[in-house]
This record gives C-alpha cells, sequence and structure tokens, in this order.
C-alpha cells in the first residue's frame, strides 16, 4: 500500500489503511524507540504507545510538516523522552552471554549496526538523546532545546559533548580493532580483555 | 537546514535510520487495536442525521411551496408601505417577492408586472385622496410590519388620532377616531361627490372597520366626517396595501445539539435494599449529548408549536477504587484454653472475620436514544434583537440501545453486556417531560438559539419484571439555528 494511500485511509480511520500502517512502519519506528529508551521491553511499550499516538494525530498531519516519516518519527521521539522523563531512570541493557563475539567478525567490522546499538546504549541517557536528536533525527538545536525544554546554548554544549563521547567511542573501536589485527581476542562489550593467547 | 556531520557521523547515522528489527507485528497489532480511532460508525451516523434533516426540510419546503400556490397573488406578495413626513409627503414602499412567484413555475415576469399595476394603482388612489407626491421605494421592509405602519401613517395624513383600548381583548376593546380640526388642505380639498360608487360603501364603514380591525360593529363609532379617511382606508384595504388584520403562523426550521449532564434516580420495587445501596454514591450519571431537528409553526408574536426527532446520549458510569472492609461472623475457635496440668481445651464459637478487598471498578453505561417530540414555546421578555421564551415539550423515545454494564439483582454482580446481549433495559416507551427556556437573536430569517434545558424522566428505562425502577433525567444546554422565514 501506497504511503499516500496508507495516510488517507488512516484518516477515515479505516481498519485496513491502520493495519497497513501498523505493518510498515512498526520496525521503522521500534528502531527509533530502542535508541532512546534501550531496553527492548520499554521499547516495545512505548512503541505501542507511539503507533496509537500516531494514529490518533493523523488528521492533523499535512505536508506542511515535511516527509511523513519524519513526522512520525518526531511523534515517537516525543513519546520516547515523556516515557523517560515519567520514569525518570537510565536503563541499563544486559548483555546475554550469547552474543560473545568473535575475533574474526572484530577484525572484519568496521562501523556496523551493532555497534550503533551498542554505542548509543554505552552513552548517558542525557547524551544518548542528544545525539539521537542531533546526529540521526537532525533536528536543529533549536528543535532539540525545545522538545528537552534547555535553551538553545545548553543544547549546542550538550551535542557537543554528546559528539564528543561519540568519537571516543569510534576512537576506542578503532583501537579494538588494531589490537585484533594483533591477535588479540577483544570483547566488544565492555572494551576489556577477554583472553590472549 | 541540515546538520553538519563528519563521515563517521554520517555513517552512524545511516546506520541507525535504516535499522529495522524483525518484530511479532500481529502481536503488537492485537495490543493496539482496540485502542485504536474508529468513526466509521459516528461519521454515518452524522451523515444519518443530515440526510435525515435534509429529507425533513425539503418534503416540509415542498408543501410550503405547493400551499403558497394556491393563494391569490395580490393578497401573498403586493407589499406596499405609506409613509408621510413633516410636508405630507408620502411614500409608498413596495416590496415585491420575486423568489414567490419564480417557485410558482408560472411566468415571474407576467407575476411581476401585474403585481407593479396593481400596487401602482393603489398608490393612484392615495394619490388622487392626499393629492401628495408618492415615491415607490423598494426598501425590503417586510409584508408584516406593514400593517401597523401602513394603518399608522394613514390616519397620520388625514390628522386623525387614533385610540386603541386594551387592544388585545376583543370583548372589551373599543376603537375610538377622534377628529381633530383638518390641517392638512391636500386632504381638505379632497372631493368626495367624484366617489360616488365609493360612498355608498361607506355606509357600510361600521362594518367593514370591524372586519379589519376583528372587533364587534357595536364599538365602532364613525364620525361622518371621517369618511374621506375611512375611503382612503378601505381601499387601501381593498387593494390589500393593508393586509387583513390577523396573526399569520409561518414555519420555522431548527437544528439543536448540545451536552446534557445525566441524573439517575432508583427506587426498589422489592426488598432487596442491599444490592440497591451499593450502587449509591458509585453509580452516577455523566455528560452525554443531545440533538434535536424541530419543525413547526411561529406566529408573528413569537407563540410556536412544534415537532421533532431528537437523539440523545445518556452516559451513566460507575466508578469504586477503593479497599472494602467486610466483617462476617463464622463458627470456629475462639478460645483455647490449658488447665495446670496443661490440658488444653478449645471452645467453638463465634469469629469475627475481616475481610479486606482492594476494589477497583471503573465502567461506564451508554444509552443512545432516537425519540419524537412534540410541544410549544412562548415568548415572555424582548430586548433589542433579544427574545427570552419559555418552552415544554413531550418527548417519546421510540427506539434505543443501550451498552455497558447492568447490575444483576439475582446474582448480585456487574455484568459487561452488548445491546444485542440481555439486559434490563428497555429499547423504546421512555418518555420524557422537557422544559426549556430559549433565547434567541434574531439575525434576518436566522435565529440562534441558546437552550437551557431539564427533561424530567417520567418513567421507568429498565423494565418492569426488575427488581429496582431506574428513572433518567437530564439537564442540558443546546446551541440552536432557527430558519424562520417571514
Amino acid at each position: 500500500m501506497e504511503e499516500k494511500s496508507i495516510i488517507i485511509g488512516c484518516k477515515k480511520k479505516d481498519r485496513r489503511s491502520q493495519r497497513a500502517f501498523v505493518d510498515q512502519y512498526s520496525s521503522y519506528l521500534f528502531g527509533v524507540c530502542i535508541r532512546y529508551v534501550k531496553s527492548e521491553f520499554d521499547a516495545k511499550d512505548c512503541l505501542q504507545d507511539s503507533l496509537i499516538r500516531i494514529l490518533n494525530k493523523i488528521d492533523l498531519y499535512s505536508e506542511d510538516h515535511g516527509y511523513f516519516k519524519g513526522w512520525i518519527s518526531k511523534l515517537t521521539a516525543n513519546q520516547c523522552l515523556s516515557f523517560l522523563r515519567k520514569n525518570n531512570r537510565v536503563t541499563l541493557i544486559e548483555l546475554e552471554d550469547t552474543e560473545e563475539i568473535r575475533t574474526e567478525e572484530v577484525i572484519t567490522k568496521k562501523l556496523e549496526l551493532e555497534d550503533v546499538l551498542k554505542f548509543m546504549n554505552d552513552l548517558p541517557e542525557k547524551y544518548r538523546i542528544a545525539i539521537n536528536m542531533y546526529v540521526i533525527e537532525g533536528y536543529t538545536h533549536k528543535e532539540i532545546a525545545q522538545i528537552i525544554g534547555l535553551n538553545e546554548s545548553s543544547s549546542r554544549s550538550l551535542v557537543s559533548r554528546a559528539r564528543k563521547l561519540l568519537a571516543e567511542k569510534f576512537e576506542e573501536k578503532k583501537s579494538i580493532i588494531n589490537e585484533a589485527e594483533k591477535g588479540r581476542v577483544i570483547d566488544l562489550r565492555g572494551g576489556k580483555n577477554i583472553k590472549i593467547n | 537546514m541540515e546538520n553538519k556531520l563528519n563521515n563517521t557521523e554520517k555513517e552512524f547515522q545511516n546506520l541507525a535510520q535504516n535499522y529495522r528489527p524483525e518484530l511479532a507485528i500481529d502481536d503488537i497489532w492485537n495490543s493496539i487495536e482496540a485502542d485504536l480511532p474508529n468513526r466509521n460508525r459516528r461519521r454515518y451516523f452524522g451523515l444519518f442525521w443530515f440526510i435525515c434533516g435534509v429529507a425533513v426540510a425539503g418534503v416540509i419546503a415542498l408543501g410550503y411551496m405547493s400551499i403558497g400556490s394556491t393563494d391569490d397573488v395580490s393578497k401573498v406578495n403586493l407589499s406596499s408601505i405609506p409613509k408621510i413626513n413633516s410636508e405630507s409627503q408620502v411614500e409608498i414602499k413596495e416590496e415585491v417577492q420575486k423568489d414567490n412567484f419564480n417557485r410558482k413555475g408560472e411566468n415571474p415576469q407576467f407575476e411581476e408586472d401585474y403585481i407593479k399595476a396593481e400596487s401602482q394603482e393603489s398608490i393612484s388612489v392615495i394619490e388622487k385622496t392626499t393629492g401628495a407626491n408618492i415615491i415607490q421605494k423598494n426598501d425590503g421592509i417586510n409584508h408584516n410590519d406593514f400593517n401597523k405602519m401602513a394603518y399608522d401613517n394613514l390616519m397620520k395624513v388625514q390628522d386623525i388620532e387614533v385610540v386603541k383600548v386594551n387592544s388585545q381583548e376583543v370583548s372589551t376593546q373599543e376603537v375610538l377616531f377622534i377628529t381633530n380640526e383638518i390641517q392638512n388642505s391636500k386632504i381638505s380639498n379632497y372631493n368626495n361627490n367624484k366617489q360616488d360608487q365609493k360612498r355608498e360603501n361607506f355606509r357600510n364603514a361600521k362594518d367593514e372597520i370591524a372586519q379589519i380591525f376583528g372587533l364587534p360593529t357595536m364599538l365602532i363609532s364613525v364620525e361622518n366626517n371621517l369618511l374621506p379617511s375611512i375611503e382612503l382606508l378601505l381601499t387601501a384595504y381593498e387593494k390589500q396595501i393593508i393586509p387583513q388584520k390577523k396573526e399569520s403562523w409561518n414555519w420555522e426550521y431548527g437544528l439543536f445539539t448540545g451536552v446534557n449532564q445525566n441524573y439517575t434516580t432508583y427506587s426498589l420495587t422489592s426488598n432487596e435494599p442491599t444490592t440497591l445501596d451499593a450502587r449509591i454514591g458509585h453509580e452516577r450519571g455523566r455528560i452525554g449529548s443531545v440533538t434535536d431537528v424541530r419543525i413547526g409553526k411561529r406566529s408573528q408574536k413569537g407563540y410556536s408549536i412544534f415537532v421533532g426527532v431528537g437523539h440523545s446520549l445518556i452516559v451513566d458510569s460507575y466508578r469504586q477504587n477503593e479497599r472494602v472492609v467486610s466483617q462476617n461472623l463464622i463458627t470456629g475457635v475462639n478460645e483455647i484454653s490449658i488447665d495446670n496440668n496443661g490440658g488444653v481445651t478449645s471452645n467453638i464459637g463465634d469469629l469475627l472475620v475481616s475481610e479486606i478487598d482492594d476494589v477497583d471498578i471503573s465502567w461506564n453505561r451508554i444509552a443512545n436514544n432516537y425519540s419524537f417530540t412534540i410541544g410549544g414555546s412562548v415568548p415572555f421578555a424582548a430586548y433589542k434583537n433579544l427574545n427570552f421564551g419559555l418552552e415544554s415539550s413531550f418527548n417519546y423515545r421510540f427506539f434505543g440501545t443501550t451498552n455497558g454494564y447492568y447490575f444483576d439483582g439475582d446474582k448480585e454482580y456487574i455484568t459487561k453486556f452488548k445491546n444485542a446481549d440481555y439486559h434490563p433495559y428497555k429499547s423504546s416507551g421512555v418518555s420524557q417531560l422537557t422544559i426549556g427556556i430559549p433565547i434567541s437573536y434574531k439575525v434576518g430569517a436566522v435565529e440562534l438559539v441558546l437552550l437551557p434545558q431539564y427533561r424530567f424522566g417520567i418513567n421507568s428505562i429498565n423494565n418492569n419484571y426488575s427488581f429496582y425502577n431506574q428513572k433518567s433525567s437530564q439537564s442540558g444546554l443546546q446551541l440552536g439555528i432557527v430558519y424562520w422565514p417571514q
């Protein structure tokens, strides 16, 4: 179903269009949620709330709001921020044992999706939000300031520090790869050596 | 403006934005479907009422047009206003309602010409009588205002003072024409010898005047030197410049919508107070909606009668969020005694047991009512364009659906139901008496109305075999628009 048809159908509260919307955008929106709230469980909650919110507010959408994905992404990000404010806590993600990373894979990787999620998860919450909004979602400082409730200069320094932290993560990753190329087994998750043969 | 990102950040952004994890979409859909907006029924419902309104209005309009087409053209459409200024100049203001002719499907131009000719003839009579300079104007003054204005002005031409006593009470009514000295030289030049034919009618002047004013002939006294005036009056009357003095009733069409606050009262029909007590303080009326479409007839004085159909949404709710502690006596070991030898004796007796329940109940019951209405209203005050009235009507629910919860008296618990399931609420036959105070603001043929109302439930909304009677009354506020072409 085309995006335009889905939007028109959802505005008419047509069930099939709503279902098509959920089919088509859930995965994308879940990607937004997981970047903000870290925990998969919480991200699913946020996703459901976001879907309901979007479909209830879809009458308000017009092309003036920019492209549709951007609009729903903003609503979802706002939903996630509300969730974080409401719960007022930093969620910690626990890695499972089965996620052990093999040396060969580490060596061949540059920057991949898992790294993105891991970097995001490792960042303190406020920096994670800042990176999400500025680097990934493409919000301006003005928009970030409005959404988070800061002034623009605070937003600039927050984003600046977050980018610095992210850059450090990239450097860390680079050094890990270098070390790995020298024959060391590295656990990317903790950034520490597991075993050296 | 795009944010400035370095290459690594761009790569980072690209990867993050294209992250598409696999999800159990069916599970997500099932968990949100109930909360999604579904306005299809509401939309169709609104459409239904819109079509009903248009259909009713169309039928009435057709009926009105067919009735209008049987009227005498000159009576329906001619409206001329003589007006005198200080120089005794008379202006005749003519309003020709072309639309009425167009609707008749006849030759509109012919009708218009005919009316103009009729009007011109009437004007010429007055000109001849008064010697005044008559100017025709199409100033939009409506037909109904004409009667009084025309009469008053004609009296001014003759410089006659008209005194009407208790004009609303025919039995005690008296019209007294008092002649002053005729100062207007143009009037004094009137030569009644040239109007022999008309003069014959003057002998019956009292009857004619009595007819005009709807009075007994015996109450009319006419001075001889008033005959020219009477002739003028009769001429205008015969030509329908002065319409026959009678109360006219015009159609009105109204659409009202607003909110209502429901009040529910219960009374037992059998001795089961416990189950009813449980509801008091928890079950109460909530705010619903009300919409009425009306048609009726209204007099020039503002009295009206109307019929209509309406829809109302009546909402009840039950909210209980509390810890309920109930105490019961049960039989059990209530005492244990140990004697000096270590023997243990237990006594069986009453034990007071407390049960603690954390109750969290929240539900609504929604009744859709479709009803007929018949009623009337009377005006009682007016201020500028604002009119205040009092109205009363009788509503009869001819169909209704109820969804939600009901209290099952046999099982003593609350049961959820849909209209198609068993439930104790009536689907028809519920009556209400309504009183209201319409406050209207008139703009041309349209009135904007604010209507505070109270609807008193006459009979029970649940079936007779229930162990209690449940009556439903509402207070509400409606906004309405009424079209009242005069």
